[in-house]
């Protein structure tokens, strides 16, 4: 019980630091990039200005829509498709083959109404729609040059046969099967790790400090007059940089859940970066117990931290581009493997998850056993 | 007879350093005891090893007849102790901060106002340590260390730095607990003679003289071959 009393004073503490706040930004702006960058990558032009068919558009098959595609064909630039509908342009768009699509809503001798819906995302959209214009401009002359030989007609349409009006499309809101699936990959696959990584990468300071800091600011002397075992000091310090760092990474996973991705079995999910952090936390705590300074604490354990997290991201890189079955059945009991199953999966491997947890928890008691062995009432006052 | 504190031929080493040479000591319950003594003497260590802080190398220390190494916790959860630099928490509230100890030392928390009340900081306790004068630090550091109404204090050099103001404060607070043991640190032959019954004078670890003042005062006149107060005591042990 002691040692959660300890704990609460961590957490007060650690709160009232400013440069740990910054901690709990870190994963969102990592999160905001990790989502947005795919989206703009995707939007960003391909191909040079001036070569063929560097800007994309569709358009709907109709009446006489021959001989707009004729002029539109003139343009290199353009590359144009035709579609059946409506429908089939807007999931061309939807999927960024095309920046926009051409309607043509009426045409006769006298005149053509086009109309250009265009992705406002997408950069090329503003060169297509004056493009498009600029294709249409002999169409409009030939069409005034028919009509004042027929010398009749509506004036305003001898002197403004083809008029192009362009419309911005905004897509409908996203529902789960619209999800690309990169998005989907990048939701299970990618941001899990990045999810259990960076509060703890962002509570790397915290961890050296914790027995050494209070060490060299000299208020650890009190902490050890008081009636506490040296294990109450131990997991107190552990308690309180664990619950700041759990806290953190539950607000990631809800807020990924909140945003539309979808995670499976959050609760297992929770308890296997529980034990991964109590791992880490545990390393840093006892090299920070058994270092000098604050900067030699951060650099020992920024070696471990690396250390860890290489044995990691090993079985990752295994899983994702290993051929051998054999090889990936053995890797995927690595907590991270486990953690991306267990996220990305209604259901669950139970054995897979149970080894994964049997390995954690043997490491865990490992690390605290000896971290409490090395970790002396004496040693830490020298 | 049980002492309160019993030291038996303690020695301490950090490495090559023999900071405490074979320390016997007895000290009875309700003693004010002033460890008098040049820096490096061994005081702090002596403290220290008196609340457990650190083992000693070889010898024995005894609270309540019990082995500090063996009876650690509840041992300190009647010996309260200041140490020498006044070194808080500071981000966090004096209120706070003897809540938390207050915690650790299983005490009501209505002891924490009892004890601002003691020390004049009722006044402060919403402000955070680390925005206090050295003085009022000071007083929120003896404030903890009275949180749990100890039996035993340990004081190291409680008025070192401080204004005098401040100093005599303590000194009224330190000369009013009576049925206390204390043992006392200092660097001030006035404040032991002003507040303690007992002298230790120590030099290069290991007790040099020790005694009631005037018992010291006596054997120090008897081995200089004048009169000498104090003071002069002091000087002529620690030569």
């Amino acid at each position: 019980m002691k040692s959660l009393v300890i704990a609460k004073k961590e957490v007060r503490e650690i709160l009232s630091e400013k440069r740990y706040l910054f901690g709990f930004f870190l994963p969102f702006m990592v999160a905001s990039a990790a989502v947005l960058l795919p989206e703009l990558i995707e939007s960003a032009p391909r191909g040079v200005p001036g070569t063929p068919g560097f800007v994309p558009i569709a358009v709907v098959k109709g009446e006489n829509v021959e001989e707009v595609i004729s002029f539109l064909k003139r343009v290199p630039d353009l590359s144009v498709r035709l579609t059946e509908d409506v429908d089939a342009a807007e999931k061309l768009l939807l999927e960024r083959k095309i920046c926009g699509f051409v309607t043509i809503s009426s045409a006769n001798n006298e005149g053509v109404e086009v109309k250009f819906v265009y992705d406002p995302t997408n950069v090329k959209s503003g060169l297509a729609a004056f493009l498009i214009k600029d294709a249409l401009k002999p169409l409009s002359r030939e069409i005034s040059e028919r009509m004042i030989r027929k010398l009749g007609g509506d004036p305003s349409k001898i002197l403004n046969p083809v008029r192009v009006e362009t419309l911005p499309y905004f897509a409908p809101p996203r529902k789960e099967e619209d999800f690309t699936q990169f998005t989907r990959e990048l939701g299970g696959g990618m941001l899990i790790p990045f999810l259990l990584l960076i509060p703890l990468f962002s509570s790397i300071s915290m961890i050296s400090d914790s027995i050494v800091g209070e060490r060299e600011r000299k208020t650890l002397e009190l902490l050890l007059s008081a009636p506490v075992t040296r294990t109450d000091i131990f997991l107190g310090k552990v308690l309180g940089i664990l619950a700041i760092s759990m806290s953190q990474i539950s607000l990631w996973v809800a807020l990924m859940m909140i945003a539309g991705f979808k995670v499976y079995n959050p609760l297992l999910l929770l308890f296997l970066f529980l034990l991964v952090s109590t791992m880490v936390i545990g390393i840093g705590v006892g090299i920070s117990s058994l270092s000098k300074s604050i900067r030699e604490a951060g650099t020992y354990f920024t070696f471990a931290f690396s250390a860890v997290f290489l044995l990691l991201f090993v079985p990752f890189a295994i899983e994702f581009f290993c051929d051998s079955p054999a090889l990936r059945e053995v890797v995927s009991i690595s907590p991270l493997i486990s953690a991306i199953n267990v996220a990305t999966n209604e259901k669950i491997d139970i054995y897979m998850y149970g080894m994964s947890t049997v390995l954690l928890l043997t490491i865990n008691v490992l690390v605290y056993l000896v971290s409490l062995v090395i970790f002396s009432r004496e040693k830490i006052l020298e | 007879m049980t002492y309160e504190v019993e030291l038996r031929g303690v020695k301490k080493r950090f490495g090559s350093l023999e900071a405490l040479k074979g320390v016997n000591l007895r000290i009875e319950r309700g003693e004010k005891v002033g460890l008098l003594g040049p820096n490096g003497a061994g005081k702090t260590t002596l403290l220290r090893i008196i609340l457990g802080l650190i083992s000693p190398t070889s010898g024995e220390v005894l609270v309540k007849g019990k082995s500090v190494l063996d009876h650690g916790i509840e041992l300190r959860r009647i010996m309260g102790y200041l140490p020498e630099e006044t070194h808080l928490y500071d981000k966090l509230t004096v209120k706070y901060f003897l809540q938390f100890f207050s915690d650790l030392y299983d005490v009501e928390r209505s002891k924490i106002y009892e004890v601002m009340e003691i020390l004049g900081i009722s006044s402060l306790k919403e402000r955070k340590i680390g925005t206090l004068s050295r003085g009022n630090r000071r007083r929120v550091a003896i404030a903890r260390a009275l949180l749990n109404d100890p039996e035993i204090l340990l004081l190291d050099e409680p008025t070192t730095g401080l204004d005098p103001r401040t100093s005599r404060d303590i000194w009224g607070l330190i000369s009013k607990m009576d049925g206390k043991t204390i043992i006392m640190s200092t660097h001030y032959v006035g404040e032991v003679d002003r507040l303690c019954s007992r002298v230790v004078v120590m030099k290069d670890g290991e007790i040099v003289v020790c005694g009631s003042k005037e018992d010291v005062i006596s054997r120090a006149s008897q081995d200089a071959g004048r009169d000498l107060d104090l003071e002069g005591a002091y000087l002529f042990y620690t030569r």
